[in-house]
């Protein structure tokens, strides 16, 4: 768990005259699920999209697996884009496609010579691991409800076997029991599947629960990445508000009562 | 053990060169013993010009020998399980990382809990058959909904009229400067052209039988009667009709609709309403402004082309032109307005939830705008000859 697989340097985004990081620096390590908070506006899902090459920031340096995130060579970014997964937050289905079919666009498109039986077949698998009924694979993104649609959604990002998956608030939205089935479903995912998972959330029973880290994004740079039960101590007031509030203790109560049923990575 | 793997089971692969071959996944089968090597991902099973496949002969397998594989991924997992047979027990496996076999287990797991799902057969003539009747029930359905709309407008409008309900007149007003002022000059210009085009015609077919001064005419009834609010309703309906579905579509599907029920209000007297009080005024004002313009299109190029002189010309528009030909057209204006604006509301107030749905029903609604108007324009045809108007 020592290895770096995504390292930001130095990174500056702006729009306008207004600086939305400067100088930010943060490494993730592989195979771990890091969470990411701060409050709003205060550039998380900026600086995932500048991750994911949505957004070009305007100084610094991306190195995802040692590429070059900001490459704009067209076969070092197919290979980039490859390399992630990410779950939007509503999920961003194609809506006009049924779930099945959703999964298999980026199959089709990134391998045009796989024979369609095989892709359908892994396409399944992915629904499948996105623990979503069979059933739903044939039905449009209209016709599930919000946690199945994230749950496809989970299916997409994880078509093309990336080794690092992003999420954009999750559990938005979700009812309280599906949002912690949804907690464990990264769970199993990235540890069976051995992947390095990013999370933005405000959900503060996810980042109990799953989150080997807790990088927190304040003043445009991080203000410090470590385990929660570290930046429960942080002196800062933002962090000493966030957790000592009242869903924080609710939460930090919830976590620890079940340690033990999350130290140990639920063996599939 | 690479040699023999590569040599046996995979001749595209050099052996010489051991990087290659780690990146592509190999195998081979003797009798009860599967060995695998190389990496089985998705991108190295992609490179292959045929995906690993069981032998037909092939016996079950006894035993998994994965000294040699380098990587594993689900593509690969689930690959490699076609390849041992789709087990319900995983077989013996030896050299095999943990983190790979617990892979192959998850994978196997999953992979087994879908039922296999009974193919639908496709009958050609049923299917055609089932999809003409259910078009014709949307035809039906279609009718009705309009219909009641059609109602239900006009008994919000009563309801405004004995002052029981608000007539937003800001809103209609808003909706006038958009669907009536700001379509001024497309409409001109467009009548204008065809104006000009209709002269030529008239001018070039009139001329063989020595009857060209009689293009004025032509002109004239063809404008006044049909092509200013004819024209003037395509346009409204493609240009109006359409931004009315987008816009109530798009209240729909951000729940503002439900929000304004919710709030006790009437999505019609809020909506509906203000848009088509809009049309039912813009529109007989945008036709006059196209008979208008039209007449002046045709008439500069009757007196261009024509060498008419401008006295003649007008003194024959002033003697063969009756008013009643003004009244026949003006009088269709406000029932297109209506037709428009009841399509295009109505589509938008049928939007649901996605972003492809207002595209749908915003094409939907221009359709059904112009054939509506164009089908009423005939109908109005008939009638005015048989009256002998």
């Amino acid at each position: 768990m020592s290895e770096v697989i995504i390292k930001i340097r130095g990174l500056r985004n702006a729009f306008g005259p207004q600086v939305v990081h400067e100088n930010l620096d943060l490494d993730i390590q592989r195979g771990e699920i890091l969470g990411i908070i701060g409050g709003s506006g205060s550039g998380k899902s900026v600086l995932m999209k500048s991750i994911i090459g949505l957004l070009r920031p305007s100084a610094g340096n991306i190195e995802v697996d040692e590429l070059d995130a900001l490459s704009t060579e067209p076969s070092e970014r197919a290979r980039l884009e490859r390399s992630w997964g990410v779950m939007f937050q509503d999920g961003a289905l194609f809506s006009s496609l049924t779930v099945l079919e959703n999964v298999m666009v980026p199959l089709i498109e990134h391998y045009r010579g796989l024979p369609e039986e095989f892709v359908e077949r892994l396409a399944r698998l992915k629904i499948a691991l996105a623990a979503l009924p069979a059933e739903a694979a044939k039905k449009y993104p209209s016709e599930l409800s919000g946690g199945m649609r994230k749950r496809a959604a989970v299916a997409r990002a994880l078509a093309l076997d990336p080794q690092i998956l992003f999420f954009d608030e999750p559990t938005a939205g979700l009812d309280p029991i599906a949002a912690a089935e949804f907690d464990q479903l990264l769970l199993t995912l990235s540890r069976s599947l051995g992947l390095t998972v990013v999370v933005i959330t405000h959900d503060l029973d996810t980042l109990y629960t799953i989150c080997d880290r807790v990088a927190v994004v304040s003043a445009k740079k991080i203000l410090a990445v470590a385990p929660i039960a570290e930046l429960e101590q942080h002196p800062d007031p933002w962090l000493q508000q966030y957790f000592q509030g009242p869903r924080g203790r609710a939460a930090a109560r919830a976590g620890s009562s079940s340690t033990t049923a999350i130290t140990q990575p639920s063996r599939v | 053990m690479t040699e023999s793997l590569s040599v046996a089971a995979n001749s595209r692969t050099d052996a010489a060169d051991s990087d290659a071959a780690q990146r592509v996944p190999q195998w081979h089968q003797r009798g009860g013993v599967l060995e695998i090597g190389g990496a089985w991902l998705l991108d190295s099973l992609a490179s292959l010009p045929q995906l690993p496949q069981k032998p037909d002969s092939g016996e079950p397998v006894r035993e998994l020998i994965a000294g040699e594989l380098s990587a594993l991924d689900t593509a690969g997992a689930m690959q490699l399980l076609e390849l041992l047979g789709d087990p319900q027990q995983l077989p013996a496996a030896s050299g095999l990382r943990e983190s790979d076999a617990e892979l192959l287990r998850l994978v196997n797991q999953r992979l087994h809990q879908r039922k296999a799902e009974p193919k639908r057969r496709d009958h050609g003539w049923l299917t055609m058959f089932e999809r003409t009747g259910a078009s014709v029930a949307r035809s039906y359905q279609q009718v009705r909904l309009l219909l009641g709309f059609f109602g239900a407008v006009l008994e919000t409008g009563l309801k405004v009229l004995l002052g029981r309900r608000r007539l937003r007149m800001t809103a209609a007003i808003h909706h006038m400067e958009q669907t009536g002022l700001d379509a001024v000059p497309i409409v001109c210009l467009l009548s204008f052209l065809i104006g000009a085009v209709v002269a030529y015609l008239g001018a070039i077919v009139l001329a063989d039988f020595g009857a060209s001064i009689y293009t004025v005419e032509l002109v004239n009834y063809s404008f006044l009667r049909e092509f200013g609010v004819l024209l003037t309703a395509i346009l409204v309906a493609g240009r109006s009709g359409s931004a009315f579905t987008a816009e109530i579509g798009a209240m729909k599907s951000g729940q503002e609709i439900d929000a304004i029920r919710t709030l006790g209000l009437d999505p019609i007297e809020l909506l509906v309403l203000p848009r088509m009080l809009a049309l039912l005024i813009m529109m007989p004002a945008l036709s006059f402004l196209a008979m208008l313009s039209g007449m002046l299109g045709g008439g500069l190029v009757g007196i261009s082309e024509l060498d008419l002189s401008p006295g003649l010309y007008l003194t024959r528009m002033q003697e063969t032109t009756e008013l009643r030909h003004l009244w026949v057209g003006l009088i269709k204006a406000p029932v297109f307005a209506f037709l428009i604006a009841v399509v295009g509301c109505l589509e938008g107030l049928k939007v649901e939830g996605s972003a492809a749905s207002v595209g749908q029903h915003t094409t939907s609604a221009v359709v059904q705008g112009i054939f509506l108007v164009i089908f009423f324009d005939a109908v109005f045809a008939v009638f005015f000859m048989k009256i002998g108007l």
